[in-house]
């Protein structure tokens, strides 16, 4: 293993890069003509002229909820769409609770990702629409309400819901004008708060397959603008109008294409609470896997949120037993609403690095690997505030907005099942970055489309990972190391095939910290690979990190140390380092053997959500309850394929 | 503030998705819905940022104005205690607004926010009654939406209605002469400790209309004991179950 740390370099040299042409794929388009040009062109005074490559990473949240999501306006809130725009932007809104709440700095997109089934349901029955009122149980409940039995009101919907006495009429279904006009509002409410170049508006929803209460839902990104989005509805789950089944999601997604010429790509939800149910390796909804399923996931599913407020997904230390840090902000203890517990059975069907190491699997068995996605967090927030750092944390839901009582309550309590998580277990999670020439939907969505992405929980430190053939020590000293990432390799998401006679795979990575956030701990690569026995392998290497720590003789590294202050929420960045970049090669590669490589940067110990509140409102933690947290980024994988 | 429900719970109940899932175990898998938090959740849209109410507890708990929560561990409250501490506060109130005012006296509402108790200031021709557990106010009726803890405020000489609502520790809806008029009649209230309660002006218990019932009896009766587990560990669909 080879290593180079290197400190105090220019913050900005991640970020930017020199005038070479884009060599990596996907990264511009160099065809023979600009190439000729290029070199026919002397040098410009300017470094940068022509650079045709992503310069900075954009950060944003591709899964957050408003007042339109059915729960998150069952549970108060009020914010809808447009001031959910606002608030991402950077502007200071009042929260669903009445508190004045403003990010440290504004993010670069966010899609607004509402429950399609029954979408804008609530925000109209206390509008009164005419629609809702012209049904006699519409009006009764909106008579209620105004009456002041609103609570009456609310246990009446709950239980025509579930007794399915729900009046067809008040259904907010697609094909019916209420359900038009929630949509059409979603889109226009992204259309005006589209400013291309500086904030992006994505238009989207979310697919929330949830039978059993195992949850499988997928967040749908649109490409496209107003005027192609609104040539359809979005897909929902209850029958006759829609599945449960992804399958049928990816349907639908093709049928959109087909009669647009638009194009959406789907995010999976954090698999954590589906119960095994995620990333299947025999059967899904009573169908064998088999080639088109690999070919059609594939295609469709181009990203995995790996961390979110209902924790991260990334892997699990049943799992990964020899992973330090593999234990971070788990929920394993049953499905989304506690209906069944969890068994250790299922873990391996529900986190990334186990679905990334099946799918070398599956790829050998059916042809296509399924499980080729790239990484991102988002919030999942249903409050329509996209607050996930940990000392401006406005939960997850309206009832875990700041307040004295959150730490002590229970998120899931099923007295049945025994499964219980609780609130102070709710993460302050997570943002995505795109690695995107410009801030727009289509060249976002590029990024996206084209996996060079990561998820972090919440700090915006910057991350470049590139595997190439051919990257030497002195790459990790060069101030600029996307100009050599992108020249001489791929940058995450990227595939590597076919090595070159005797060359292991090398891998340029580099990491700054977020600039008003805490130092580095380490930059790591997580290999999984699939041996000639067809046994699945991982290991964790640690390529750079901060201080003058050595590896034990077990080849751990020591732990950089811990500054917080709970009961103080402090903690000083006298530990750790602001930036890491190495080159690595693989000591174990074999150019027979399928792998992935994925990058994961840790953040030295920071003070919790928990900590802050804990001082703010004088309150004690439950015990168990966590205080500290060590952030992190997980970075698209890159893969590795044998020749066929 | 009580334990509230799951976001799935809640979204499972209201998907349509799940509906016939759920229907075919709503038997079972219902017991732990838990209506508090939906009831709370409605209560924003019904009276419009009426959980404001909670931000400004929750910064007055910051400012350390106001109590922080009972500590971590502290044992459940399986007796009730809390919500007779309530109910005393509640009588205290009325006893004091009954006692205000030369004008007569304004029925009206008051729901505290952190276990959605309705409770309705009823002012007869010679006396105050006080329903606690009540289901809701009547048709345009004055309402307020307050704290537990706030209450305990006043009730304590500590905070009066008047700061309570500049400080957004007490919202009003409802007509707005109604509601200048219950400030021009009472914010002064909490400026000194509230005098004892009358306790047979207090009626307790969600399904009891049968007109007024002794505090002490109340207290001691079946009902009252029912309705604490509202303040318990284990209390389910108290304030919706009437």
């Amino acid at each position: 293993m080879t290593k180079t740390l290197l400190y105090g370099t220019a913050l900005t040299s991640l970020a930017i890069g020199l005038a070479l042409p884009a060599l990596a794929q996907d990264t511009g388009t160099l065809d023979q003509r600009k190439a000729e040009e290029a070199q026919r062109r002397p040098p410009a005074y300017s470094p940068y002229v022509g650079r045709d490559f992503p310069t900075r990473p954009f950060f944003g949240d591709t899964h957050l909820h408003t007042s339109f999501s059915m729960d998150a306006g069952a549970f108060g809130a009020r914010i809808a769409p447009r001031d959910a725009y606002r608030f991402a932007r950077g502007e200071e809104i009042t929260s669903n609770t009445g508190q004045p709440v403003k990010l440290s700095r504004p993010l670069d997109f966010l899609v607004v990702a509402d429950h399609s089934d029954n979408m804008g349901f609530f925000p109209d029955l206390f509008a009164g629409k005419p629609n809702l009122l012209a049904d006699p149980t519409g009006r009764q409940w909106y008579d209620m309400i105004q009456s002041g039995k609103g609570a009456d009101a609310a246990m009446a919907i709950i239980v025509a819901f579930s007794h399915a006495t729900f009046p067809k009429d008040l259904m907010y279904f697609p094909g019916t004008p209420a359900y038009h006009s929630a949509w059409q509002d979603t889109i226009d409410a992204a259309e005006e708060y589209n400013a291309p170049g500086r904030f992006t508006a994505f238009i989207g929803f979310e697919w929330t397959s949830n039978t059993g209460g195992n949850n499988l839902h997928r967040n749908v990104i649109f490409r496209d603008n107003g005027d192609k989005a609104s040539q359809v509805e979005p897909f929902t789950v209850y029958p006759p109008y829609g599945s449960d089944n992804p399958a049928e999601l990816w349907k639908w997604m093709q049928a959109y294409e087909t009669k647009t010429g638009g194009n959406v790509l789907a995010i999976a939800h954090n698999g954590n609470l589906s119960n095994g149910l995620m990333f299947p390796v025999v059967e899904a909804f009573g169908k064998k896997l088999d080639s088109e399923y690999a070919e059609t996931r594939a295609k469709w599913e181009r990203l995995y949120e790996a961390t979110q407020t209902k924790g991260t997904g990334e892997a699990h230390p049943f799992l990964s037993p020899n992973d330090e840090f593999a234990a971070f902000e788990i929920w394993d203890k049953g499905n989304l609403d506690g209906s069944v517990a969890k068994t250790k059975e299922m873990l391996e069907f529900e986190y990334a690095r186990s679905a990334y190491k099946n799918g070398l699997k599956l790829e050998k068995e059916l042809g296509t690997n399924p499980y080729t996605f790239g990484l991102v967090g988002s919030s999942d927030a249903h409050t329509g505030l996209a607050a996930m750092e940990e000392d401006n944390f406005f939960g997850k839901t309206v009832p875990q907005e700041p307040s004295p009582h959150r730490m002590m309550e229970a998120f899931i309590n099923n007295p049945k099942t025994g499964v219980k998580v609780m609130d102070w277990e709710v993460s302050a999670s997570g943002y995505a970055a795109v690695w995107s020439r410009e801030n727009t939907r289509e060249s976002l969505w590029d990024a996206m489309e084209r996996k060079e992405t990561y998820a972090t929980t919440g700090p915006r430190m910057i991350v470049r990972f590139f595997g190439g053939w051919d990257f030497v020590q002195q790459d990790a000293q060069d101030r600029l190391p996307a100009r050599i990432g992108y020249g001489k390799g791929v940058p995450m998401g990227g595939d590597l095939s076919a090595a070159p006679g005797g060359k292991a795979p090398t891998f340029l990575v580099a990491a700054l910290k977020d600039p008003i956030g805490a130092n580095l701990d380490r930059y790591q690569i997580v290999k999984g690979w699939l041996d000639a026995d067809g046994s699945l392998h991982e290991k964790v290497y640690d390529v750079a990190w901060s201080g003058g720590r050595k590896p034990g003789g077990d080849g751990k590294l020591p732990p950089v140390g811990n500054t917080v202050d709970e009961p103080n929420a402090t903690w000083t960045n006298t530990i750790g380092a602001p930036e890491l970049i190495a080159v690595w090669e693989d000591p174990e590669f074999d150019a027979t053997q399928p792998a992935f490589y994925y990058g994961r940067v840790i953040e030295i110990p920071t003070p919790r959500w928990t900590a802050y509140d804990g001082k703010r409102f004088g309150v004690k933690p439950l015990p168990g309850a966590t205080m500290t947290v060590t952030e992190r980024a997980y970075t698209s994988p890159i893969w590795y394929r044998p020749k066929p | 503030m009580r334990r509230h429900a799951c976001l799935a719970r809640v979204f499972m109940s209201l998907s349509l998705a799940t509906a016939v899932t759920l229907a075919a175990r709503a038997g079972s898998a219902c017991g732990y819905h838990d209506d508090v938090t939906m009831a709370r959740g409605i209560l924003n849209w019904a009276y419009p940022d009426a959980l404001h109410v909670l931000g400004s507890i929750s910064s007055a708990v910051a400012d350390r104005r106001l109590p922080a929560p009972s500590p971590a561990g502290a044992p459940p409250d399986l007796f009730g205690a809390r919500y007779r501490e309530t109910v005393k506060a509640l009588e205290q109130l009325a006893k004091a607004l009954g006692a205000a005012g030369e004008a007569r006296p304004l029925s009206f509402s008051l729901v505290l926010i952190e276990p959605m108790l309705w409770t309705r200031f009823e002012f007869g021709e010679k006396r105050m009654r006080l329903r606690v557990h009540a289901t809701g106010p009547e048709r345009d009726e004055l309402v307020l939406v307050s704290g537990e803890v706030v209450i305990d405020e006043i009730a304590s000489g500590r905070l009066t209605i008047g700061k309570a609502h500049r400080l957004g520790l007490m919202r009003l809806y409802g007509p707005a002469v109604r509601q200048a008029q219950f400030l021009l009649a009472y914010a002064w209230i909490g400026q000194r400790p509230l005098a004892a309660a009358t306790p047979e002006h207090t009626q307790t218990g969600s399904r009891s209309q049968q007109g007024p019932a002794p505090l002490a009896a109340a207290t001691a009766g079946a009902d009252i004991r029912r309705q604490s587990n509202c303040w318990g560990e284990r209390r389910t669909a108290c304030p919706l179950d009437h």
